[in-house]
């Protein structure tokens, strides 16, 4: 499918055109919105008060600290944004190489890595993400690189079980019989099969990446005040009082994080029906 | 069949190595802070006395030969003794591993409870109002991260309607299990409600495959109920990749108790875990651990032999 095709057909999800509308959108604000208007997340404005209601001058209100939520909201969006579209990328990079190997060798190579797959799958991802923080320290590169490593096995198993079924086919016999290698099979008749499962895959795995860096700020072990994340922001109302009396600290960055996973999931449905309607991702 | 269970269980003991080796070593890149905060933030240690403790905790030796004697002492019975509280890692577990198998096992329940029959229900008329509303419904299951759940929930249910506990599992001095339920439910249908989305695509999909085999149009010729057809032919084979997707899900259930466990005060193994590792409290750490895989794989093993009850076609090889 040619780009052009690609996009028309794209074009027809209306959730899809919502969802990226809606990501684009964000993606400028929270890019441009805080340097046109100078907008500062870290500085405390004392006078205003600590965790003050909405105002004119702090139109969310300030945190515990009397830092501006509005600025720190928009600010813990590019820590969300950034995440989500990075993290998938290194999920991609080991679990591609990985999933291609165990499908095309088979055998030895086969079972190590899906039993490694296993032995992921079969322990909690945010305990296990929670020791390799805190094993390399947290920092937004930190948090991307766990992410990004505890996503291999989804990628893996997506892309192994794609190439379980396309060695089957003619073509590579055929291909074999020419007297291609291995490498020439695998990056010119196989990879163009599994790419787009993968590409598809992508926004559902930024969306629980979104998920995932939220959980860590939320638990202490992600991005560190006084930098803002959403989970962070929302970390305050692990204070009783805060929770029951001041939503607002906590309302806007728990819905901006719902918002934001449901737009990669649209996308991801929008991109799925696009390339492949039978597409199990 | 015998053989097939043997091989099940050496696989899962071989996981359960793979898993405890893993985060052993992990944990050990990070020890030295372990003694740190052992001794406390003001208390100063001098040299030799900082050699000392490590040599004491058994810390100068190899990660390798340390992991091996954890091991040994596992299988003797012995999980160590936790940095931090100073008691045996065995007895601190064995105190919380019943209201964490509570909460868990309610958030099963309750997710096999409304998952099931929505899904069901979505497979047999696609496309209707109900599809969409049930596909709406997992939708927002897995979009909302479990602890802004709990936060939305508890402002709602416990502080604007008053209908709901917020903390703990017992009000204090009340011990009938009447309390115990009130305080269980809403912990447990949050968890469920991040399962259930996987849950209700899952039996949709399984169900839409079932609903046009032949057996069940001979089962409809034969003159049962349109009920009976339902969920004694097609749910029954149905119920198979449904708790395969059950099966990989427990890790993320057990994920998300230990998150809902700190939230609420639930005193149970996953806030204890999530607090040994801000502790960095390695043998309470690696106790949990091996609970956690050993819960897993259990389960794992329990479902595997599960499929041969429901679909009579299955065959152990």
């Amino acid at each position: 499918m040619n780009h052009r095709g690609f996009w028309n057909k794209f074009r027809q999800s209306r959730g899809a055109m919502i969802g990226l509308c809606f990501l684009i959108v964000e993606a400028l604000t929270v890019y441009l919105l805080p340097a046109i208007f100078h907008m500062d997340p870290i500085s405390s404005d004392v006078q205003a008060g600590f965790n003050a209601a909405p105002s004119a001058a702090h139109l969310l209100g300030t945190d515990g600290a009397a830092r501006d939520l509005l600025a720190r909201t928009l600010c813990g969006g590019r820590v969300s944004l950034l995440v989500g579209v990075a993290a998938p990328f290194i999920s991609v990079s080991i679990g591609l190489p990985l999933g291609l190997a165990a499908g095309y060798y088979r055998g030895v190579v086969e079972m190590v890595i899906m039993r490694l797959s296993d032995v992921f799958m079969s322990f909690p991802s945010i305990l296990l993400s929670l020791i390799l923080v805190s094993v390399i320290g947290p920092s937004l590169g930190s948090l991307i690189a766990v992410i990004g490593v505890m996503g291999w096995t989804s990628i893996a198993r997506l892309v192994y079980a794609n190439v379980l079924s396309i060695r089957e086919k003619e073509y590579i016999d055929s291909a074999l019989s020419i007297g291609r290698n291995d490498f020439e099979i695998l990056s010119h008749e196989i990879l163009p099969g599994v790419l787009s499962p993968v590409f598809v895959s992508l926004s559902f795995r930024s969306g629980s990446a979104i998920l995932q860096e939220s959980g860590l700020s939320f638990l202490g072990a992600g991005i560190s005040p006084p930098q803002a994340s959403w989970g962070g922001i929302i970390f305050a109302a692990q204070d009783l009082s805060v929770l029951t009396r001041m939503p607002w600290i906590w309302a806007p960055s728990g819905i901006l994080i719902v918002l934001t996973v449901v737009a990669f999931h649209f996308v991801g449905q929008g991109l799925r029906d696009t390339l492949d309607p039978k597409m199990t991702v | 069949m015998t053989r097939y269970l043997y091989e099940r269980i050496l696989s899962a003991l071989l996981t359960m190595f793979f898993i405890t080796a893993i985060i052993y070593t992990l944990l050990s890149l990070i020890q030295g802070s372990a003694l740190n905060v052992l001794g406390g933030s003001g208390a100063e240690m001098s040299a030799a006395e900082y050699e000392a403790a490590r040599h004491a905790l058994g810390l100068d030796l190899p990660v390798w030969l340390r992991y091996v004697h954890w091991l040994r002492d596992v299988l003797r019975g012995d999980l160590g003794v936790s940095y931090r509280y100073g008691i045996p890692v065995g007895e601190i577990i064995a105190q919380r591993l019943g209201a964490s198998a509570l909460l868990v096992g309610a958030a099963i329940l309750f997710t096999l409870l409304f998952g099931l029959p929505v899904g069901v229900m979505a497979a047999y008329r696609p496309g209707s109002a109900w599809d969409r509303l049930s596909s709406f419904f997992a939708l927002a299951g897995f979009s909302a991260p479990r602890f802004i759940t709990c936060i939305a929930c508890i402002y709602v249910f416990s502080f604007k309607l008053r209908l709901m506990p917020a903390m703990g599992m017992h009000n204090v001095g009340n011990a009938s299990p009447v309390d115990l339920i009130h305080h269980l439910i809403m912990p447990s249908c949050i968890i469920a409600f991040g399962a259930i989305g996987y849950v209700i695509k899952q039996s949709r999909s399984a169900c839409l495959d079932v609903f046009h085999e032949d057996y069940l149009k001979t089962a409809r010729a034969k003159g049962l109920s349109e009920v009976e057809v339902i969920f004694k032919h097609g749910l029954r084979t149905a119920l198979a990749p449904i708790l395969t997707q059950i099966m990989v899900e427990v890790p993320e259930i057990v994920g998300s108790a230990a998150i809902v466990e700190k939230i609420f005060g639930w005193p149970g193994i996953g806030s204890l875990m999530l607090d040994a590792i801000r502790n960095r409290d390695m043998p309470l750490i690696m106790g949990v651990t091996l609970v956690i895989a050993f819960v897993v794989l259990i389960a794992n093993i329990l479902l595997d032999l599960a499929y041969g009850l429901l679909d009579p076609r299955v065959r152990y090889r």
